[in-house]
C-alpha cells in the first residue's frame, strides 16, 4: 500500500474510533440497560419505545391538534367581533349619508366592551377553556416531539458519520456534527438528559470536565479531526489516484500494438469460405478491431482511435528521448504531498488549536479572572459587576474577540502584501526628489537625451510576460 | 477570505449564541408573563391542572419555565463561542503565511507551433518563494476549449514547503486551426482546515499557433508510396512533345537527333530511322484565391465552408510544391488580407501555413481588391483559382474581378462551396423541413445560376461543391489546369 493511502487510513481510522465512542456514549443507554450494567454515565436517558411506550404515543398529536383548532377558532372569533364593532364605529362617523345612516346602530363603547369581553377568559371566544389540562397535554406532546425528533435523528448522524468516512465529504460530517448538536438540545429541553447538566466554571479544568460541557468538547474535537481528516484525503488522494490512473494510461500507450489490416486480410483469407460467413467475418473484424481500439482507455477517458493512439505512442517516445523526468512530470509525481510531514504537522497543529480556542472559550464564559487581573485597577466598576456573568457581556466579548482576530489578519495582509514597503519607497522617493539639490536643480533634457534615457530604461525593465509570471 | 466551510461553522456559532440567548431570552418572559398579566383585566384560572399564573392561552408558555434554569443557556454559548473563535483563530495566522504573491508559477511548452491533431506537452513549474510552508495548494492551468487534454491533468493539489518547486505536465491535443492562449493561471491557498482561502489569477499566457490539419496531406503521401505510382494523380501529361519520361509517339529521324532515342525496334520492322518522342511537362504559375468573409464561416463547426477550402488549398499547395510548380495564395475578404506570392520551397509552404492558421471569417468579399492586389504585383499571364462561396459581394463585383483578370489573360476556375450543403445533410430532414430547405435551395440556385451566366460569358469556369467533393473538384481543377497548360511559365 502506497504511503499517501496509509495515512489516509489512519486518519480514517482515528476519526472512526472517536466517532464510535461519542456515539455509543449518546445512545447506548437502552442496550446497557437492557443487559444490566448502571448507564447512567451515559448521556442520554432510554428512548426506546418498549420502555417507555407513553412516548410515543400518537393519540398525543390529535389532543394537540385539537388544543390547537379551538385556540385558533377563539382567536378568529375574537377578531371577528373586533372588526365587527370597529365597523360599526366607522358606519355610525358617515351616517350622514342616507340610507347608510340607518344601518349605523353601534356606538363607540361597543369596541372597548368587545375588548373587554375578549379578555375574559370564560365568555364565547375561548372554546379551548373547555380543555380541563392543556398543560399536559402540551408537555406530553413536547416529550412525544422530542423523542420522535431525537430517534429520527440518530440513524441520520450516525449513517452520515460512516458516510464522511466513506467519500471523505466534509459536508456529512458537519450534518453528524449539526444532528448531535440537536439531540443534545432536544434532549436537555425535554429533560431526557442523563448526565449532570450543572456547569462549574470556577476553573478552566472544572469548566471543561462539567459532563455536559465535556460532551461538546468532545464533539467539537471530533468535528476538528473530521476537517483534519478531510484536509489529509483531500490532498493525498486524488494525487495518489491521479499517479495510479496515469501510470496506467502510459502503461496502456506503451504496450498498444495496433491491429493490422494485413493481418485482418489474412485472417479473412484462412477463414470459412462460404460467401455469408466472409461477408459477416468483415463486418466482426472490423466491429473487433473497433473493439480492441475502444479497450484501449477504459470507461471514463476519451475513446481514441488507433491512428492517434500511434501518434501519441510516438510522441511519448520522443518526449522520453528528450526529458527523462516526462512520465513523473505526467503523474505529477513530485507535485506528492510529503506524507511524514503530514502526520508530523497534524498533532501539534490540533493541539495547538484546540487549546487557544478551548482557553479563549473560557475566558468568554467566565471573565471575572481576566478582569480581577487585568481591569480590576482600571475599572473597579466592572469587577463588581453583575452583567459579567450575563449571556449579553459574552457576547460581547465574542464579538470583540472575533474582530480582533479578524483585525490582526488584514494588517498582517496588508504588511506582508508589501504595499508598505512600496508606500515608503513612494514617499522616500518624493523626499529625495525634494532634498537632492543637483536633480531638482538639473536642466531640462533635450529629446535626444530623453529618449536615450527611454531606451536605457527599456533595456533594463522586464518584460511583461516576466512581469506577469513574478 | 472565509470559505464555504469556514462560514459553516462561523454561522454554525453564532447559531448556537442565538439559541442560547434566545432560550435565555424566552426563559425571562415566562417569567415575567404571569407577572405581567397578573393584574386586573385578567382572571386567572387555578382549577384543574392548568399552571397558576398563565393566562388563559398562555397555557403554552409553561414548557418554557425548563429554560430559566436550563443548561441550554450556557450549552449553546460555549458550544457557539467554540464554533465562532475556531472559524477566526487561525486567520492571522494564515494571513502571515498564505500569500499567494509568493508563488511563481511558470508555463513551458515543447512547440508553439503544431499540426491540428498534434500533441502538446505542456509543463508547468510551481515554487514556493517564501519560506514558510503552505499546507494547501491548488494551482489550475486554464487550457482554451478547443485543446482536449490526452494525458495528465492541468491542475495539481499538493503542499509546498519553504523554497520548494514542484511540476506538473499535460499533454494536449490541438484540434482546430488557429492562435491559442494557454492560461491564465489559478493559485489558490486554503488553510489546512479549509476555512480560509486566497486565490490570484496570474494572467501570463502561451500562444500555440495551430496549423490546419496536415491529415489530408499525409493521406495522400501515405497512398502514393503504398501504390508505388510516384504521385497520387499521376504524371500530369500536356500533349505537347518534349522531354518528360512518359513516351508519346515515333518520328522519322531528323537531323540532330540524339542519338540514344533511335528506336532500333523500329527500324528493324520498317527498315527506316525512328525516333522516340516523349510528352513534355510544363510548369505552371498558379494563384489561388481564398474566400474568407463572413459567409465561408458558415457550416458544421469545425467543418465549415472555410475549414474545407483550407484543407483544399493545403493540399493543391503541397501538390504544386511537389511538382515544382509556382503556386501563390491570396486571402481575402472586403480586402486583400494576406498573400503568398507564387514561388516554391519549404520556406514558402510554412508560410502559407501560417496564413491558413489565421484566417477567420469576417466582413465581405470584394474579389475585384483581391484580382487588382495580384495584378499589380503578377503581370503575366497566371492560372487563377477562385475558392469562394459568391455570397458576399453581389455578383457585377465578381462580374467586374474576372474581367479585369481575363484581360491580361488568365484563366479563371471557380470552386464555390454551395453553402446549404455544408450546413445541413438533406437525408436528415423530416419531409417538412426537406420541403423548405429545397425551397432555399432553388433560391440559392437561382441566384448562383445568374452570376454562373455572367461569368461563363467571359470564360470563367465555375464548379459548384459539396463537403463530400471539394477536396477531390480543387485537385482535378488544378490538375486538369496543369495538363491544358493553364499559365505556363
Amino acid at each position: 500500500m502506497p504511503a499517501g493511502q496509509k495515512v489516509a487510513l489512519f486518519f480514517r481510522m482515528l476519526y472512526l474510533f472517536l466517532f464510535i465512542l461519542t456515539a455509543l456514549w449518546l445512545f447506548l443507554y437502552s442496550f446497557l440497560d437492557i443487559i444490566g450494567i448502571d448507564p447512567s454515565f451515559l448521556v442520554l436517558i432510554g428512548l426506546d419505545p418498549v420502555f417507555d411506550p407513553s412516548l410515543f404515543d400518537f393519540t398525543q398529536v390529535l389532543s394537540i391538534i385539537e388544543y390547537l383548532m379551538l385556540l385558533v377558532q377563539g382567536i378568529i372569533g375574537g377578531l371577528a367581533a373586533l372588526t365587527f364593532s370597529i365597523l360599526a364605529v366607522l358606519i355610525n362617523s358617515v351616517s350622514t349619508v342616507p340610507f347608510i345612516s340607518d344601518m349605523a346602530n353601534a356606538d363607540y363603547l361597543s369596541v372597548f366592551s368587545t375588548i373587554q369581553e375578549l379578555s375574559n377568559p370564560s365568555n364565547n371566544f375561548f372554546p379551548h377553556s373547555t380543555i380541563t389540562n392543556p398543560a399536559t397535554i402540551i408537555e406530553d406532546f413536547g416529550n412525544f416531539l422530542g423523542a420522535t425528533t431525537i430517534l429520527t435523528l440518530m440513524p441520520i448522524t450516525f449513517l452520515s458519520g460512516l458516510g464522511f468516512l466513506k467519500d471523505g465529504d466534509t459536508k456529512l460530517a458537519i450534518y453528524s456534527f449539526l444532528g448531535f448538536q440537536i439531540i443534545i438540545i432536544i434532549a436537555i429541553f425535554t429533560e431526557k438528559i442523563l448526565i449532570s447538566t450543572s456547569i462549574d466554571s470556577s476553573n478552566i479544568f472544572t469548566m471543561i470536565f462539567s459532563p455536559l460541557f465535556f460532551m461538546g468538547f468532545m464533539l467539537y474535537l471530533l468535528l476538528e479531526i473530521a476537517f483534519q481528516t478531510s484536509y489529509t484525503l483531500n490532498i493525498l488522494e486524488p494525487m495518489t489516484e491521479r499517479e495510479k490512473r496515469i501510470k496506467k494510461h502510459l502503461k496502456r500507450i506503451r504496450t498498444y500494438v495496433p491491429v493490422s489490416e494485413e493481418a485482418e486480410t489474412k485472417a479473412q483469407e484462412a477463414g470459412v469460405k462460404s460467401v455469408q460467413s466472409t461477408k459477416f467475418g468483415l463486418l466482426a473484424s472490423s466491429y473487433l478491431r473497433e473493439m480492441v481500439e475502444r479497450r484501449v482507455f477504459k470507461s471514463g477517458e476519451e475513446v481514441i482511435d488507433s491512428k492517434s493512439m500511434m501518434r501519441l505512442q510516438s510522441y511519448l517516445t520522443n518526449l522520453n528521448q528528450t526529458d527523462p523526468l516526462t512520465d513523473q512530470k505526467l503523474a505529477a509525481k513530485t507535485a506528492q504531498p510529503d506524507t511524514s510531514a503530514l502526520i508530523k504537522h497534524f498533532i501539534p497543529t490540533m493541539i495547538i488549536r484546540v487549546i487557544a480556542v478551548v482557553f479563549l472559550s473560557y475566558i468568554i464564559m467566565s471573565p471575572q479572572g481576566i478582569i480581577d487581573v487585568f481591569f480590576a485597577r482600571a475599572f473597579p466598576a466592572l469587577q463588581q459587576s453583575l452583567e459579567l456573568s450575563q449571556p449579553e457581556f459574552r457576547t460581547i466579548a465574542i464579538l470583540n474577540i472575533t474582530l480582533i482576530f479578524i483585525l490582526i489578519s488584514v494588517i498582517l495582509h496588508y504588511l506582508s502584501s508589501g504595499r508598505t514597503g512600496k508606500v515608503l519607497l513612494r514617499v522616500v522617493q518624493q523626499i529625495d526628489t525634494l532634498v537632492d539639490f543637483e536633480r531638482s536643480t538639473k536642466p531640462i533634457q533635450t529629446p535626444g537625451d530623453a529618449g536615450e534615457e527611454e531606451e536605457k530604461e527599456e533595456e533594463g525593465a522586464p518584460t511583461d510576460a516576466e512581469e506577469d509570471i513574478s | 477570505m472565509l470559505s464555504s466551510r469556514g462560514a459553516f461553522i462561523a454561522i454554525g456559532g453564532i447559531l448556537l449564541l442565538s439559541i442560547g440567548l434566545s432560550a435565555k431570552g424566552i426563559g425571562t418572559v415566562t417569567t415575567m408573563v404571569p407577572i405581567l398579566f397578573g393584574g386586573a383585566g385578567l382572571i386567572q384560572q387555578t382549577e384543574g391542572n392548568q399552571t397558576a399564573g398563565y393566562p388563559a392561552g398562555m397555557e403554552f408558555l409553561g414548557i418554557f419555565e425548563i429554560l430559566n434554569s436550563s443548561p441550554i443557556v450556557d450549552y449553546g454559548m460555549f458550544l457557539g463561542t467554540i464554533l465562532l473563535l475556531a472559524s477566526v483563530i487561525g486567520l492571522p495566522i494564515f494571513r502571515l503565511s498564505s500569500n499567494t504573491s509568493l508563488i511563481k508559477v511558470t508555463r513551458t511548452v515543447d512547440r508553439e507551433k503544431a499540426f491540428a491533431g498534434e500533441y502538446v506537452h505542456v509543463t508547468v513549474k510551481v515554487e514556493n518563494t517564501g519560506k514558510r510552508r503552505m499546507d494547501f495548494l491548488e494551482i489550475y492551468d486554464a487550457i482554451p476549449d478547443m485543446f482536449e487534454i490526452v494525458l495528465g491533468e492541468n491542475f495539481i493539489i499538493t503542499q509546498l514547503s519553504g523554497k520548494e518547486v514542484k511540476q506538473f505536465s499535460y499533454i494536449i491535443k490541438v484540434s482546430t486551426r488557429g492562435v491559442y492562449k494557454i492560461g491564465p493561471v489559478k493559485v489558490i491557498i486554503h488553510d489546512r482546515l479549509g476555512f480560509y482561502f486566497e486565490e490570484d489569477v496570474r494572467h501570463f499566457y502561451t500562444e500555440i499557433l495551430c496549423y490546419p490539419s496536415y491529415e489530408d496531406i499525409r493521406r495522400m503521401e501515405a497512398l502514393s508510396k503504398r501504390r508505388q505510382q510516384g504521385k497520387m494523380f499521376g504524371a500530369h501529361r500536356t500533349k505537347q512533345k518534349g522531354m518528360g519520361d512518359d513516351f508519346h509517339a515515333l518520328a522519322k529521324y531528323y537531323p540532330g537527333a540524339p542519338f540514344k532515342s533511335l528506336d532500333w525496334k523500329a527500324f528493324g520492322k520498317t527498315g527506316e530511322l525512328m525516333v522516340r518522342e516523349f510528352e513534355a511537362e510544363k510548369n505552371i504559375r498558379l494563384v489561388v484565391f481564398l474566400d474568407h468573409s463572413g459567409s465561408m464561416g458558415a457550416g458544421i463547426p469545425y467543418n465549415t465552408k472555410l475549414d474545407f477550402a483550407i484543407r483544399s488549398v493545403m493540399l493543391v499547395m503541397k501538390m504544386a510544391e511537389e511538382r515544382q510548380d509556382l503556386a501563390g495564395l491570396i486571402t481575402f475578404a472586403d480586402r486583400p488580407t494576406s498573400y503568398l506570392p507564387p514561388g516554391g520551397g519549404k520556406s514558402s509552404f510554412f508560410q502559407l501555413l501560417e496564413i491558413l492558421a489565421l484566417v477567420e471569417p469576417q466582413g465581405r468579399s470584394d474579389p475585384l481588391a483581391a484580382v487588382d492586389y495580384v495584378m499589380q504585383r503578377l503581370p503575366r499571364a497566371s492560372f487563377y483559382i477562385f475558392i469562394t462561396d459568391l455570397e458576399s459581394s453581389d455578383s457585377e463585383i465578381f462580374t467586374e474581378a474576372a474581367k479585369r483578370a481575363r484581360s491580361t489573360k488568365n484563366n479563371i476556375t471557380v470552386i464555390s462551396p454551395f453553402g446549404p450543403l455544408f450546413e445541413t445533410k438533406i437525408t436528415d430532414l423530416t419531409t417538412t423541413e426537406r420541403a423548405i430547405a429545397e425551397a432555399i435551395f432553388e433560391e440559392y440556385l437561382g441566384y448562383r445560376k445568374q452570376v454562373e451566366d455572367r461569368l461563363r460569358g467571359l470564360g470563367v469556369e465555375i464548379i459548384n461543391v459539396g463537403p463530400d467533393d471539394i477536396l477531390p473538384n480543387v485537385i482535378k481543377t488544378y490538375m486538369q489546369g496543369k495538363k491544358a497548360g493553364k499559365g505556363s511559365v
